[in-house]
């Protein structure tokens, strides 16, 4: 069997659990509307003016986005610590590369659905047009989305066993997720305020370069940290 | 005698023990805790080996060692050439959401072994009736079956088995019996267990750990006497 066949049979695992599960999924929507709200409310297009609203919308979706991705991605390693099945895959000879960029794929799935549905939130909350945008902010979603699986799930596998798992993830990983943060938070601006990139922008580079250094790591390091 | 019996009986005859799985001067210590001592094992091809010892002896950490699924804190385990290795502990290794047939499955596919495994698998281990259920849904024994038959549907060369019948009824033992008796050069079993007098049989050698050591060991495919001996004095210890 092929190292490619292999990951896609993980990959429907993995989505199969999920599926079966919803555990994951759920709480990350639910994080997600609750820091929504939360932040919807105390910065309400009532109390602000429109154009100031207009700046802070970028920075207050990503910080959700990464929030709530951070605070739920360590239920999505339940299912494995659950009845230890990477244990079984490892003997087998399914490598640590190819567990790690199943779970990246289906997490970074996750994250981009999640990430549409947050965007469309916040901008019904603090009056935003998103519509002339929206493909571009989709893309963008996507690209984060895939560094903030790479990061997250090597840092789940390394958080393992450990009982503050939900809390580790969180701590490790905001501070390594800035170039992520920032990024996003560039271009969604230039996205409202310009409608299109700035031309020369150097903020998709740092968020592809960031995300693929996530991933080297990640496909380097996870069979290492989830072997006892 | 046949002609093809006579030759099958000269390759047994002419058939040189391997050793499987070697492991040297391994030591393990959990914090304070020193698990393995310096522990030195060699099992050969063919062997199906009890593993006694009381309860923190190190049986289960020297089987995560050999199986490669924890680090030793010094020496080294070195595989046969091309060994595969099977592992079965209480922790399953499997996907509690997946059924039976899809968890045999997926581990049936990424070992690259024959698709009529599966279903042979699942006949023998008597999992056809809980095939469609998903592994969580199963008894404690049931899912211990499932497990097992994972272990032995891809035929690894090393078979592990920590506590295989802590949850096996008599009948699935006898199912774990026959899958152990099955003849077979080229694979080794060693069986932890304090399940002495359902396995005995089975055994083609004794070791007894003792504080991460060798207490005890009947030696490679020893007499029935000299097995019976060590099992005897082991019990006699314990008792």
């Amino acid at each position: 069997m092929t190292w490619l066949r292999v990951v896609l049979l993980l990959c429907v695992k993995e989505a199969r659990v999920e599926l079966r599960g919803r555990e994951f999924a759920t709480l990350l929507l639910c994080n997600s509307i609750i820091i929504a709200v939360l932040v919807g409310a105390g910065v309400s297009s009532a109390v602000l003016d429109g154009r100031v609203t207009a700046r802070v919308f970028p920075m207050l979706l990503w910080l959700v986005f990464l929030l709530s991705a951070t605070t739920s991605v360590a239920r999505s390693s339940e299912s494995e610590l659950e009845g230890r099945g990477f244990e079984g895959l490892l003997l087998a000879g399914v490598t640590g590369s190819q567990m790690y960029l199943a779970k990246v794929i289906v997490t970074a799935t996750l994250f981009c659905l999640n990430f549409w549905v947050l965007c469309a939130l916040l901008a019904a909350a603090l009056d935003q047009n998103l519509s002339s945008v929206w493909s571009q902010l989709a893309v963008l979603g996507a690209l984060a989305s895939c560094a903030l699986a790479a990061l997250v799930t090597l840092l789940a596998g390394i958080a393992g066993t450990s009982r503050l798992r939900g809390v580790l993830i969180p701590i490790l990983s905001l501070p390594l997720l800035f170039p992520v943060f920032f990024a996003g938070v560039e271009m969604t601006s230039d996205l409202v305020t310009l409608g299109g990139l700035r031309q020369g922008s150097v903020w998709p580079v740092i968020l592809v370069a960031a995300g693929s250094l996530y991933g080297l790591v990640g496909v380097n390091l996870f069979e290492s940290a989830i072997r006892d | 005698m046949r002609d093809q019996e006579r030759s099958v009986v000269r390759e047994v005859d002419r058939h040189e023990p391997v050793a499987m799985i070697t492991a040297c001067d391994l030591s393990k210590s959990f914090g304070a805790v020193r698990v393995l001592r310096r522990l030195s094992l060699s099992f050969q091809d063919g062997e199906v080996v009890l593993l006694l010892g009381a309860n923190g002896a190190g049986k289960s950490t020297l089987l995560r060692i050999i199986a490669g699924l924890s680090r030793p804190d010094s020496g080294s385990v070195c595989g046969g050439a091309h060994s595969s290795v099977g592992f079965f502990s209480h922790h399953l290794s499997m996907y509690a959401r997946l059924t039976v047939r899809e968890n045999l499955d997926l581990f049936c596919r990424v070992a690259g072994s024959d698709q009529a495994e599966l279903a042979r698998a699942l006949e023998l281990w008597d999992l056809t009736d809980c095939a469609a259920k998903q592994v969580h849904e199963l008894s404690k024994g049931t899912q211990a079956r499932a497990s097992l038959a994972r272990v032995f549907m891809t035929r690894p060369s090393v078979v592990l088995l920590d506590e295989p019948t802590s949850n096996l009824d008599n009948k699935s033992v006898d199912i774990l019996g026959r899958a152990l008796r099955e003849p077979s050069q080229r694979r080794c079993v060693v069986v932890a267990t304090h399940d002495i007098h359902r396995l005995r049989d089975v055994a083609t050698r004794v070791v007894v750990l003792e504080r991460g050591v060798v207490a005890a060991d009947s030696g490679l495919s020893a007499a029935r006497p000299q097995i019976s001996a060590v099992i005897d004095q082991y019990l006699e210890s314990n008792r």
